[in-house]
């Protein structure tokens, strides 16, 4: 009797029946193994280790992701960070998730995947964010407070002084916030190596059945890239808004685009599917526009105010 | 005394998550069955053959040209499997109703009451437990969205009903359907002209989505540096992908030539036990 099951959906509608046949070559799969970091002792048990071109099952489902996300730049040879998402997206997840095994898991319902033991990373992100963002507001609390300054001497002088001493002030804050930051997640960091060499704290898991039979195959690579951004430090930071299609009020959105958080690298790899992914079709791509739409308008507490073309 | 503390709460961490998380058994999982939603009709055979080969490798976009063409020729019989098709899928099928909308423009004007439905019918409560995760609210709402930009393209066309729909799509109860569908008026021939009745529409507070740019990726801001966003400066390279121009199946091979060769695991049973 197995943990869970699935019905596999239309798999011409999802993507999957276009991505079967290529990813059905041994260079490939030796390499996505490797690469993005496959636990073989999970993959077993009917999730597809055995029959691993057969997109019925999560693992061919998969690598149907993997590819699209490692293949879909016109010249997908060029990975370089001074590229656009679409060249280098697949080599961002494979630089983070080296420590993070890929499982398959039965789940606990509603998520497509979870990532664990990547809390002391996203915690020095998140501080050193909130201590940026905070010098900066006080360097504009500063600039007003010396806009308004007296023009007459000895008034202006003083005033001045004041104002280097706001700029300073703020600036050795956010210096030793930061390194507060820097200083716990070391020692977080020690705390959960240790953890996980006992016991088996940090991986990322694919949910049965909402990764494997509820995303077609360009959110499925997406949301790949979605918990690599994670592991690369940034959590949500904020409450999806009012207007949002997800529960308003609950957490897991972030405040901006400019945040360059998860759900910024979701929508820009979609979107940068949709505008010049290759090896592909017109419709696979029309439903990453459709993907990519949904996450900037319902994922942001501030509006991007764009959309895509 | 503070690296003590530190040290020791580090412990206690290591504790707590150890306590919390303890390395899991690997779950099993089977497929069912499930049933095709297409009626078994003229009209949806086309319709199937045209959703296939939309995202069918073999079918290269003049042979996809020509299969549009057969749907639109046959839209009398293909409009009714849609409708029928549609109202057989289940919700979780997100695929194939994105797919069935997707098609549906293809058919012309004839399938403005079948986009107007689907865009407007009621979107059921979410589902889904972790509407961060995987949220069903989320997915009729990508579903809808295409209805939106199939409206559009029928409106441009000059499709009777596809704006007046669009214009309903005004007071629909998700923003995201709301700010779609105001972007799309706009964005018609003559849209600037309708700028104001379309605000007036909007509610009060959302009434600044008039001014939602519709623009290309690369006009976006991009990520500064993902350099900066690694987990570890070392990272995990390993080689390059295999060059995929070779990929393709090999009937030649069998199946266990492609299987995954790891930690010397041996094959499991489907649904079995586990074993290796």
């Amino acid at each position: 009797m197995a943990d869970c099951t699935y019905s596999v959906p239309d798999k011409d509608a999802s993507g999957d029946n276009f991505y079967a046949p290529v990813i059905c070559y041994q260079p490939f799969i030796d390499w996505a193994w490797s690469a993005f970091n496959f636990d073989g002792d999970y993959w077993g048990d009917g999730w597809g280790f055995d029959d691993c071109c057969n997109t019925d099952k999560p693992l061919a489902r998969t690598f149907n992701a993997l590819w699209l996300l490692s293949y879909s730049a016109d010249d997908w040879q060029n990975d370089s960070y001074d590229s656009n998402i679409l060249h280098w997206g697949h080599r961002y997840v494979t630089d983070n998730i080296g420590g993070y095994p890929l499982r398959p898991g039965c789940g606990p319902g509603g998520k497509n995947a979870t990532t664990y033991g990547a809390g002391c990373t996203e915690y020095r992100e998140t501080v050193k964010y909130d201590c940026t963002n905070y010098r900066d507001d006080g360097y504009s609390a500063c600039d007003r407070w010396d806009s308004n300054c007296c023009d007459w001497w000895p008034c202006s002088w003083g005033c001045k002084l004041i104002t280097w001493f706001c700029v300073a002030w703020y600036w050795v804050s956010a210096l030793v916030c930061t390194a507060w930051g820097y200083v716990a997640s070391f020692f977080c960091t020690i705390g959960n190596e240790i953890a996980n060499a006992v016991g088996d704290t940090k991986h990322i898991n694919l949910w049965n059945t909402e990764y494997f039979y509820g995303l077609t195959v360009p959110p499925r690579a997406s949301c790949i890239l979605h918990e690599c951004r994670h592991i690369g430090g940034k959590a949500h930071n904020a409450d999806f808004p009012s207007w949002s299609n997800r529960t308003p009020g609950s957490s897991g959105a972030d405040t901006s685009w400019d945040y360059e958080g998860a759900w910024m690298y979701d929508a820009l790899y979609l979107w940068w599917f949709y505008d010049s992914g290759a090896r592909t079709t017109s419709a696979i791509r029309g439903l990453a526009k459709d993907a990519a739409n949904d996450i900037i308008l319902n994922c942001f507490t501030t509006l991007p105010g764009f959309t895509v073309l | 005394m503070i690296l003590t503390i530190l040290v020791i709460l580090s412990v206690v961490i290591a504790t707590l998550l150890l306590l919390r998380s303890r390395r899991q058994s690997a779950d099993t999982v089977q497929g069912v069955a499930s049933v095709s939603p297409f009626p078994a009709t003229p009209g949806g055979s086309i319709l199937r053959r045209y959703v296939s080969a939309i995202s069918d490798p073999g079918v290269n976009e003049t042979q996809l040209a020509t299969l549009g063409q057969k749907l639109a020729d046959a839209a009398a019989e293909v409009v009714p499997a849609l409708i029928e098709t549609w109202r057989a899928t289940p919700g979780q099928e997100t695929g194939l109703r994105w797919a069935l909308v997707y098609s549906a423009p293809i058919t012309g004007p004839s399938a403005v009451p079948f986009l107007r439905e689907v865009v407007l019918s009621p979107v059921l409560p979410e589902r889904s437990s972790d509407p961060h995760g995987y949220s069903t609210k989320a997915w009729d709402s990508i579903v809808r969205s295409r209805a939106v930009d199939g409206l559009e393209s029928l409106a441009v066309a000059g499709a009777p009903g596809a704006e007046s729909a669009l214009l309903e799509c005004l007071s629909h109860e998700l923003f995201s359907i709301r700010a779609l569908s105001a972007i799309a008026l706009l964005n018609l021939p003559g849209g600037g002209e309708r700028r104001e009745q379309v605000q007036r529409a909007l509610p009060q507070v959302e009434r600044s989505v008039v001014d939602i740019q519709r623009v290309r990726v690369s006009v976006v801001p991009q990520v500064r540096d993902p350099r900066k966003h690694l987990a570890s400066v070392i990272g995990h390279r390993v080689l390059s992908p295999p060059d995929p121009s070779d990929g393709r199946v090999d009937p030649q091979r069998t199946k266990s030539a492609y299987g995954v060769r790891r930690r010397g695991m041996h094959p499991p049973t489907i649904s079995g036990g586990r074993n290796g």
